[in-house]
């Protein structure tokens, strides 16, 4: 079921001022807030926040003002002025991973499949209409090219969202790209492409993606299918112009080994 | 313009005025499942977040609707989800050692008048995952992020090897002894000395062994993850950089910028564990 609302969608409900849920919309403009911070917007002004929000600079600054005294951000290290993430987002996000089980089943097995093959690893869910990044793993001697826990990946254009959203059943699959086509920060949406992304799930059990951000940065990704239900994606990602194995042909199998088996031993210890 | 949903502080929480009551409570709902995210009943919610039940109940409602929490009707509790990882965790993290080491290495590079290396190990050499150059030199090193410097001719990599327990040093040498037999022989005659060295003063200096003509000085970094994770080095011309200016000036402000890296970073992880 798609229930969550995205930011624009949200800032028209809270406008709303008679609305009896009116006390808590400062909880979820809060969230909101914190939600704003990523790996390329590690610290932002007052004046960013409140127009990325639709807000008051008065509001604004009272919610940051809240969510500084309850260490969530502080003013920026680099002392520009702005905010950031404070300890509180890292103890809640340690809390999260710590109590996820298909962390820790996955995390061993991510790790040998990056050393085998020299590919980064990556665990993702999705978070609204982007696939959120749980775990990461980065082969030995490479950076991390700004993915690690926390990220957040376009639905369709990427390979891990189109393995999510191809082994959603219907009518839940249908409502995410009817939402997705909607919104306008999912970048360009083509039909033909994502049809045969389904198809060659369907046929092959995986999505290969030549990304379209960087040249030389090739993903392939596949649902982990435990119990009835495909939250997870696992995705190997080749970066560089020497890539020494061929994605599909080498990483594919054991990718999909490494998913079937993470999937077996939730199973089988749930 | 908005209205500010300032509600009228009631008399069991008194917030500052320039709170926002709801977003604080809400925030304090969140942080009872730490550390672990053990599932939590509303009952034991109202307990450890000190607040009364019908609002820890309105809000486990609200913060479920919009996706931070999970609710099991099994066992009529809440968990987070992992839309919270989505909530500044990355920009948070990121605030690790090379992010906070960059702006001062700059700033060092600069004052000092030479080039700033941080390096960890990786296999039997050094990666460089930050390099700053002095603006004012002509000439730098050939360092770049993402370079390697062998364990036993740089500063870096002494450093390392001398901050070593006696087991870990015989196990990284022999390593060595197999993969660069070069380095290695170099390195076997002066173990005892960079030992003492990093024991004695805290650093260990290196007088033309990584390129020739070239002196560098290094210390280890100890992060919450581990001790002497990474080293800090540095390095110039020997014509500018002269051995008594190493021990006289760089090695002090050296060993002052290890001391404040650590600082920042045990802070950092110590609201981990709050």
């Amino acid at each position: 079921m798609v229930r969550k609302r995205d930011t624009q969608a949200f800032a028209q409900h809270s406008d709303r001022a008679h609305d009896p849920g009116a006390e808590v919309d400062s909880l979820r403009r809060g969230l909101e807030l914190l939600r704003l911070f990523d790996a390329r917007h590690r610290s932002l002004h007052l004046i960013d926040i409140a127009a990325k929000l639709g807000l008051s600079r008065v509001t604004a600054a009272k919610l940051i003002a809240t969510l500084e005294s309850q260490n969530f951000l502080r003013p920026s290290s680099n002392g520009d002025g702005g905010f950031e993430p404070h300890v509180a987002c890292l103890a809640l996000g340690r809390a999260v991973k710590r109590g996820l089980r298909i962390v820790q089943v996955a995390q061993p097995r991510m790790l040998a499949l990056s050393q085998r093959f020299g590919v980064h690893v990556t665990l993702s869910t999705r978070d609204r209409l982007h696939m959120l990044v749980v775990e990461h793993v980065v082969p030995s001697g490479q950076v991390r090219m700004g993915l690690d826990t926390g990220a957040r990946l376009p639905m369709v254009n990427s390979a891990s969202g189109r393995a999510y959203l191809g082994a959603q059943p219907e009518p839940a699959r249908s409502k995410l790209l009817t939402l997705i086509k909607e919104d306008p920060s999912q970048g360009a949406f083509r039909q033909a492409s994502v049809d045969a992304a389904f198809r060659e799930l369907e046929k092959k059990g995986w999505c290969f993606l030549a990304s379209p951000v960087t040249s030389q940065t090739n993903s392939i990704a596949t649902p982990i299918r435990a119990a009835a239900t495909a939250d997870y994606v696992l995705t190997a990602m080749a970066v560089g112009p020497d890539i020494k194995h061929d994605l599909r042909e080498e990483v594919a199998p054991d990718l999909l080994h490494e998913a079937r088996q993470i999937a077996f031993e939730l199973g089988a210890a749930g | 313009m908005m209205a500010v949903n300032l509600p009228a502080p009631p008399d069991d929480a008194p917030a500052r005025p320039s709170e926002v009551r709801v977003l604080a409570r809400g925030l304090a709902i969140l942080r009872a499942f730490e550390p672990a995210n053990e599932w939590r009943t509303n009952t034991e919610l109202a307990t450890l977040a000190e607040l009364p039940k019908p609002t820890v109940s309105r809000l486990t409602a609200n913060l479920t609707e919009s996706g931070y929490l999970i609710y099991s009707a099994e066992r009529a509790a809440y968990r987070l989800s992992t839309s919270v990882l989505a909530l500044g965790f990355i920009a948070a993290s990121n605030r690790n050692l090379v992010v906070i080491a960059r702006p001062l290495m700059q700033e060092f590079a600069d004052q000092h008048n030479l080039s700033v290396v941080l390096a960890s190990p990786d296999g039997g050499s050094m990666v460089c995952n930050e390099v700053a150059h002095s603006r004012a030199l002509l000439f730098t090193l050939r360092v770049r992020v993402g370079s390697r410097l062998r364990m036993g001719q740089s500063a870096v990599g002494r450093a390392l090897i001398g901050s070593m327990g006696d087991a870990e040093r015989d196990r990284v040498l022999a390593r060595l002894e197999d993969a660069d037999h070069e380095t290695w022989s170099v390195l076997q005659g002066q173990v005892k000395t960079v030992v003492s060295q990093m024991q004695r003063r805290g650093y260990v200096t290196a007088a033309g062994t990584l390129e020739r003509g070239t002196n560098g000085v290094a210390v280890v970094i100890d992060t919450p993850d581990g001790p002497h994770a990474f080293a800090l080095g540095c390095a110039a011309p020997s014509g500018i950089l002269s051995v008594s200016r190493i021990e006289s000036e760089v090695a002090p402000d050296l060993l002052a910028l290890k001391r404040r890296l650590e600082a920042e970073l045990s802070v950092t992880a110590q609201g981990l564990d709050n």
